[in-house]
């Protein structure tokens, strides 16, 4: 892990785009504000608790697994796909979504055959959640513009992520079934935290209003 | 890529190889371990690599299970090999010891083999050091072990470590309410810090028994910390957790006044990962480690799985994940580049021969 005892600041990856964002806006209700340098992928909380380190959003459990982060903020959908456990020591408010599988607005189900075909980004998810229910199921791996599959007859399901449902709609796609809440998580490496745990109790005390005294820097 | 070439490029996950500096590193880390050990009473066991999975089926978490390499010998009987030396040693000692000859102390210092994943190198467990002491039922167990872990990670360097202590007592209670899938489940839930899965699992209990435990759970601290936790929650939890709590309470007072109570922590989510713990439980974490890089317990049923029926109590280094974060000035010295030797001199083979000979004796590394 790249911190040393007492006087560096807390790790945390963060993945760039919108729920970085998101993340700095909630940091900032709470009295942490971030200073950032330009095309730099780390920022620094300006009294020193915090230091962030922007990575690609799928990357994100690989950091915090290996310890080049100590915590991470991530969704429940990238943390499932990474197949490694984390501490989850708070769900944040914002960035929820929803898992879910969809198919073509004119799809009619009774010609599903014996199988199930489902093209999606979300593999270990998709297997996982259709084995759980005892459905025999073939998964197409897509790396993006998933709602293509339907539209174009690779596949007639495809398991994503829909939040407004914007884009299901501009394809003539609707959603079937929700088959999960997604919600936004701040995972911590469990040795990283055996290691910080009071100032991160600290700090997720501050996270949730609970407390705005300055973060002990001691362990 | 053509197959040959893979094969000769890499070697199959969850091996490694290592040369020339790190393995001269490396050797003497052991030496220095080993030697340590020896020092306390503690006599060397080599484990077989191979063994029948069988005898260690029941025994193997789902996880452990997923990483261990099998393979079937000439008459078609699966085996595994060497995962964990734990588990192969309680086999070799359960066979071979009699309870007139406890307690009795053995150290072991070996390689193990689990599969990773192949862009996996977090998890870095290809070598043990290690030691079990057999026969000792009492507290004294746990702090001689525990003492022995504090000095062995002095011992290669690694200061900046911390040991967590917790029991597995604390979970015995619920096993027996709610039974072993259930205890199961909590264990995980437990050591993953899951707080709304544990209170579900313990929904069978009145709200301030669940408070209580939950208020365990997630207690890390000192030992005067625990003191008046076990106060608030002895009535909701009985003797039986109150007396697991007091044991931890024991020794630390013993650390406090050996003045090595620094190094260690009460950590009531470490309740032991492996279905075998018994009691007492703990894990050593090193900064800038992403795993704990030692960890050990009591576990007084797992010899008798094996004919005898006798407490331990040990623990494991992971030696490898302390190697590489040591300070340079606390390692053994060590061959730089690749000719680092002296040359003997002189001009004809024997001549060499003989002042390197000389060298030698007066405890020189010279090459001819």
């Amino acid at each position: 892990m790249n911190t040393t005892p007492k006087t560096e600041p807390l790790t945390m990856a963060v993945p760039k785009g919108r729920l970085l964002d998101q993340t700095i806006e909630f940091f900032e209700t709470c009295g942490l504000n971030f200073s950032f340098e330009k095309r730099s992928l780390v920022a620094h909380e300006t009294s020193g608790l915090l230091k962030l380190i922007l990575v690609k959003n799928s990357d994100l459990p690989v950091y915090v697994k290996h310890g080049i982060a100590g915590m991470g903020i991530s969704g429940e959908d990238t943390l499932y796909e990474s197949g490694t456990e984390f501490y989850q020591l708070y769900t944040f408010n914002f960035g929820a979504t929803h898992m879910c599988l969809c198919c073509r607005e004119d799809y009619d189900p009774s010609m599903d055959k014996r199988q199930l075909a489902v093209a999606t980004k979300f593999t270990r998810f998709a297997r996982d959640y259709f084995h759980g229910q005892g459905i025999p199921v073939e998964i197409i791996r897509l790396g993006g513009s998933v709602e293509l599959a339907p539209v174009l007859g690779l596949a007639p399901y495809i398991v994503d992520l829909v939040e407004t449902g914007s884009t299901l709609r501009a394809n003539k796609l609707k959603v079937t079934k929700t088959l999960a809440e997604i919600q936004v998580r701040l995972i911590c490496n469990p040795a990283y935290y055996k290691l910080h745990f009071d100032r991160i109790n600290a700090f997720i005390m501050r996270l949730q209003g609970i407390t705005t005294l300055e973060m002990p820097k001691n362990e | 890529m053509p197959k040959k070439k893979r094969s000769l490029l890499q070697i199959p996950q969850g091996t490694e190889s290592f040369y020339l500096e790190d393995a001269y590193r490396h050797r003497k880390l052991v030496e220095r371990v080993t030697e340590r050990f020896y020092r306390w009473g503690y006599l060397p066991v080599q484990t077989p690599i191979v063994d029948y999975y069988d005898s260690y089926r029941s025994l193997l978490t789902e996880n452990a299970d997923r990483g261990i390499y099998r393979l079937i010998d000439r008459d078609g009987e699966l085996l595994m090999l060497r995962s964990d030396v734990t588990l192969f040693l309680a086999k070799q000692m359960g066979m071979i010891l009699k309870s007139e000859e406890l307690p009795v102390r053995v150290y072991y210092a070996d390689t193990i083999l689990r599969h990773e994943a192949a862009d996996d190198i977090s998890q870095n467990e290809f070598f043990q050091a290690g030691i079990e002491l057999i026969g000792r039922e009492e507290l004294e167990g746990e702090l001689e072990v525990l003492c022995l872990l504090q000095e062995t990670l002095a011992t290669l360097g690694a200061t900046n470590t911390v040991t967590h202590v917790g029991t597995r007592k604390l979970t015995a209670g619920i096993r027996a309410k709610l039974g072993e899938s259930a205890e199961r489940q909590l264990v995980h839930a437990v050591i993953m810090r899951r707080e709304e899965e544990l209170a579900e699992i313990l929904t069978d209990y009145s709200a301030k028994q669940r408070e209580a435990y939950l208020s365990l759970f997630r207690y890390i601290g000192n030992a005067s910390g625990l003191r008046t936790l076990r106060e608030t929650v002895a009535q909701e939890l009985g003797e039986e957790v109150t007396s697991a709590l007091m044991e931890i309470e024991h020794v630390f007072a013993v650390l406090e006044e050996l003045n090595l109570v620094d190094h260690f922590r009460v950590d009531l989510s470490e309740v032991g990962n492996q279905p075998y713990h018994s009691g007492m439980v703990f894990q050593s974490y090193m900064h800038n480690v992403a795993q704990p890089v030692a960890s050990g317990g009591r576990y007084d049923g797992l010899l008798a799985r094996f004919g005898l029926d006798a407490p331990s109590v040990g623990f494991a280094c992971m030696l490898r994940r302390v190697e590489e974060q040591l300070d340079a000035r606390t390692q053994p010295s060590r061959i730089s580049g690749l000719e680092p030797f002296a040359r003997a001199e002189g001009e004809s083979f024997a001549a060499r021969f003989r002042s390197a000979r000389q060298a030698r004796e007066q405890g020189e590394s010279i090459v001819l």
